[in-house]
């Protein structure tokens, strides 16, 4: 097996390829690919799945799973469709959530629930991220949302509540969280536009 | 259509639904262009969210991936929906090999829970969804059990396979199958704890109505050191009465 250093996730590959072609790779059983894909993703995954998870072991345990799935079932992957990045991330979201919702996930869950205000959710990640366009961006985008938006999408998405459970936290009725989200993200979306 | 549904594009690409409504809305996106384009961009816009909390982990994960990964055969392209052949009936101790597909197959079984109620108003049917949460907890406290063990099990003419997960913890087990061809007219399938007092029934396999492969909750392990899987009568048998074409020993 190749054997690449452990760091290397600034400094681009000869072929400067991006996470889309060598993820078409992996999916052709490449494992270099997959090597030189591994630090492009794992930071995110990771960083995504213990937003949602808090505990640090568990989310590890999730990541290694979600980039075996990644793998597992890159043969799934079309470019056409988005970008590898949004695919693996898409796929972090669900598996964390999974855990999260599974009976042991819910009894931690419980039991945090309540005190966190989903501004502090965000505060938090602030605190744990080095400084970052994307980080910069994303909370510019982030306030431009009203405070019911950004804290229906902050719960939702960082903390792994069901749009039920954002209602009953804010204390809001389950259709303006249906639509507040939506309009929430449209907003992002906006705001975002195409990634870096 | 109803417009309303259409507003739960953002709960769905944030996965803030609960598993009724997702398949609910699944099969509404499976007929709203418009809504797949939506939900596509709502995943990439969720991404930059996760790339904005980005973290580093350990170089020990790096190394445990890769190692798996090294050991990990990949699935097959989707359009080749080829039949597995794996080696023949040998329990695999493995458990993440086996996760997915029984994670899935617990998702074919919260559909097939659900699919009683789909098409009613989310806010009504209460009991009916109260029901069908309970057996998905069922499954998923089963699957998550700490010392969940499974086997997989191969037809005697080699065509099927079966897949049991128990925890001898929780004395509850599941058992799935792929592959599986339609029961002959007026039979059923039906699965059994074979130990030393004999053999019990797990239950039946494909009720009436529902697709090859749901998945079987059972539980009372016994003393049960193998699982089989016979034909029977329509309405199942107290005790078989053919022999089992699927026939494997339970994980220890």
């Amino acid at each position: 097996m190749m054997n690449v250093a452990s760091d290397e996730h600034r400094t681009p590959d000869a072929g400067h390829r991006s996470p889309d072609d060598l993820l078409v790779r992996v999916a052709k059983g490449d494992e270099a690919a997959f090597e030189q894909l591994y630090p492009m993703v794992a930071g995110p995954v990771f960083g995504l799945v213990r937003r949602v998870l808090r505990n640090v072991a568990q989310s590890e345990e999730v990541t290694q799973e979600v980039l075996v799935e990644l793998w597992r079932t890159a043969s799934r992957y079309h470019p056409d469709r988005g970008s590898a990045m949004t695919w693996v991330l898409t796929l972090a979201h669900r598996r964390a959530v999974d855990r999260v919702r599974s009976v042991q996930g819910r009894a931690d869950l419980e039991q945090r629930a309540g005190a966190q205000s989903a501004d502090r959710a965000f505060d938090e990640v602030t605190e744990t991220v080095a400084a970052n366009l994307e980080r910069e961006q994303v909370r510019r985008c982030l306030s431009s949302l009203t405070d019911v938006q950004r804290e229906s999408i902050t719960l939702a998405y960082y903390g792994g509540r069901t749009y039920r459970e954002v209602a009953d936290l804010l204390r809001i009725p389950l259709g303006t969280v249906k639509t507040r989200l939506r309009d929430g993200l449209i907003r992002l979306r906006d705001c975002l536009g195409e990634p870096r | 259509m109803s417009p309303e549904i259409h507003t739960l594009a953002g709960a769905y690409a944030l996965h803030a639904l609960n598993d009724l409504e997702r398949h609910q809305f699944e099969a509404h996106l499976a007929e709203c262009p418009d809504c797949q384009q939506q939900v596509a961009e709502f995943h990439a816009t969720a991404a930059r969210l996760a790339m904005a909390v980005a973290e580093q982990p350990s170089n020990q994960l790096r190394r445990r991936v890769l190692d798996e990964i090294s050991q990990t055969r990949q699935d097959p392209p989707p359009v080749s929906e080829t039949p597995r052949r794996s080696s023949k009936g040998k329990a695999r101790p493995a458990r993440r090999r086996w996760a997915m597909p029984l994670i899935a197959a617990a998702a074919v079984l919260v559909a097939l829970a659900f699919g009683v109620i789909l098409g009613h108003n989310l806010d009504t049917r209460r009991d009916e969804l109260t029901t069908a949460q309970a057996r998905y907890q069922d499954l998923a406290r089963l699957l998550s059990a700490p010392d969940l063990r499974t086997a997989t099990g191969q037809s005697v003419n080699g065509d099927s396979s079966a897949t049991v997960a128990v925890s001898r913890q929780l004395d509850q087990g599941v058992l799935t199958t792929a592959d599986l061809p339609a029961a002959p007219a007026r039979h059923t399938y039906q699965a059994w704890l074979i130990g030393t007092t004999g053999p019990r029934s797990a239950g039946l396999l494909e009720p009436a109505g529902t697709p090859a492969g749901a998945p079987l909750l059972f539980s009372g392990l016994g003393s049960s050191d193998k699982i089989g899987v016979t034909v029977e009568p329509e309405g199942g048998s107290a005790q078989p009465t053919t022999t089992p074409f699927i026939l494997f020993p339970m994980p220890t």
